[in-house]
């Protein structure tokens, strides 16, 4: 195959990936850093660096995998810059808990997804990370795994552990 | 349980990006690929495929003058390409306020480099460092208003602190090497000192701003700022770690008194670390993160010194400015 085929298979399947993929890992995102407009910047990178990662000659077997992994990495850089505040944190500093316009700076579109912020919220990232997959993307705990490279035992035990902690708020 | 968390987080199945949003970003990919295209490209191939030729040369030329355009100095044929090209479709990319304030610092990095190896090589006339200048002056003001609505939007002192203080260490650094030319050169002598002082200017808006928020988060409380704090803890580490091997691997590029007082400086910012290493034994987590930032500008402004010098193949003296005052009383 001569280079300049080569190059628009990969644009194709990388344009084609991002038609496929691109609402989730966003979704992903944006409920992981509670910012949308950091969110799409977030995902243009994700994106970008999986261009890279093309255009080196390398293959990616599972895209969905490979773009939550390159996410992954690039919401704990965002996470550590920002650290947001919890409710514990947000109590000590003395902001009402139900101060319903702090979400709807955050996610700037509705007040629809407080109680699903609010919630996610009080999760350290490994699980915040399986409960959107599970309970928002509604993958199953095979998916999951999947994608995370994880064993499915793995995936249970956070998710279980994601909801021991939720039972009380709910 | 399950029912009731399917039904809160089921909600978020509707949030998506907006069709021109998805559409937006997808364009700005295109066009990305576009001027990162495969490595092994072999342009003669081109021409036995017509069917393709024409899109993918288009593609090509524009992606190979972007690509080139990256290395212009002013004056040069491509240096447009560059800024109203390049540069622009970069701050363009940016959806949130914190990329286009990251892409204000590197503008202001690319211009005073620029500058830098004009003077190497004695090219930094008068109506070149206008220009430059201008921009510079244009790019503070974007800059500034990026960092408001950093402010008003987010309301996260940090973010905006370490985005003032990235800045300031960034304009020093280029501030200390435009001095060491002030001195080698005396042809462009007016043109460098006057750059000297608008980047002078420069410093002192963004320490001042820098200033406020630090007074703001010192007295911040709470599980965030101490997450922050042990956070900036380990990265101000790193960096110090980080700009002691440089200056260690380039000794090359600084005469004996320069490298000593650099080595001091990084001397400085470890005191800095263990400063704040102690306020944070006492639960001052917001005193203890401005120690740390503090430190980090230190390591980071020595850590562009050097890599600068390096680039621009100079030699660093004592320090410039001092130097210059001396030729002046002269």
């Amino acid at each position: 195959m001569s280079n300049q085929d080569e190059m628009i298979e990969i644009e194709k399947f990388f344009l084609d990936g991002y038609d496929k993929h691109a609402d989730e890992i966003f979704r992903h995102i944006a409920f992981r850093i509670f910012d949308r407009d950091r969110a799409k910047d977030i995902l243009q990178d994700t994106f970008s660096r999986t261009w890279e990662y093309l255009v080196k000659g390398r293959k990616i077997d599972n895209p969905r995998a490979f773009l939550y992994k390159v996410a992954n990495n690039l919401i704990i850089d965002e996470v550590k810059k920002r650290t947001h505040l919890s409710l514990d944190g947000l109590a000590e500093a003395g902001v009402q808990i139900e101060d319903p316009t702090r979400f709807e700076n955050k996610l700037s579109i509705s007040f629809d997804y407080k109680e699903s912020v609010s919630l996610l919220e009080q999760l350290e990232e490994d699980y915040k990370r399986v409960m959107i997959m599970r309970y928002i993307e509604e993958l199953s705990v095979k998916e999951i795994a999947r994608v995370l490279g994880v064993s499915e035992n793995l995936v249970s035990v956070r998710l279980n552990r994601a909801l021991t902690k939720l039972r009380n708020l709910i | 349980m399950q029912e009731k968390l399917k039904q809160i987080f089921g909600k978020g199945k509707n949030f998506k990006l907006l069709p021109e949003e998805k559409q937006l970003i997808k364009s700005h990919l295109v066009l990305f690929a576009r001027n990162n295209p495969l490595g092994k490209t072999n342009f003669l191939n081109l021409f036995f495929k017509p069917v393709f030729a024409a899109s993918l040369i288009t593609a090509l030329l524009v992606g190979s003058a972007s690509a080139l355009a990256e290395t212009a100095l002013p004056g040069m044929l491509l240096y447009p390409i560059k800024i109203r090209v390049n540069e622009q479709v970069k701050e363009f990319l940016s959806f949130s306020s914190d990329a286009k304030a990251g892409w204000n610092i590197k503008i202001a990095e690319r211009r005073l480099t620029e500058a830098e190896k004009l003077a190497a090589k004695g090219g930094l006339s008068f109506e070149i460092k206008t220009e430059i200048s201008s921009r510079l002056t244009e790019n503070f003001e974007r800059f500034e208003i990026n960092v408001k609505k950093i402010e008003e939007s987010k309301k996260n002192d940090k973010i905006v602190l370490e985005i003032n203080s990235d800045f300031e260490a960034v304009l020093e650094a280029h501030e200390n090497i435009l001095s060491q030319f002030s001195v080698l050169e005396s042809k462009q002598k007016q043109e460098i000192k006057d750059l000297i002082g608008d980047v002078g200017v420069s410093v002192k808006r963004v320490a001042e701003m820098r200033r406020v928020q630090e007074t703001l988060i010192a007295s911040s409380t709470g599980l965030d700022i101490e997450m922050a704090a042990r956070d900036k803890q380990k990265t101000a580490r790193s960096e110090v770690e980080e700009a002691v091997r440089l200056l260690s691997d380039n000794q090359a590029h600084f005469e004996i008194e320069a490298y000593f007082k650099a080595g001091e400086r990084l001397g400085e910012a470890n005191k800095k670390i263990s400063e704040g290493d102690r306020v944070m034994s006492e639960g001052k987590f917001g005193e203890a993160f401005t120690k740390f930032q503090e430190a980090m500008r230190t390591a980071q402004n020595a850590r562009l010194l050097t890599s600068s010098a390096a680039e621009l193949e100079l030699k660093i003296e004592g320090n410039g400015l001092e130097l210059e005052l001396e030729l002046e009383k002269e």
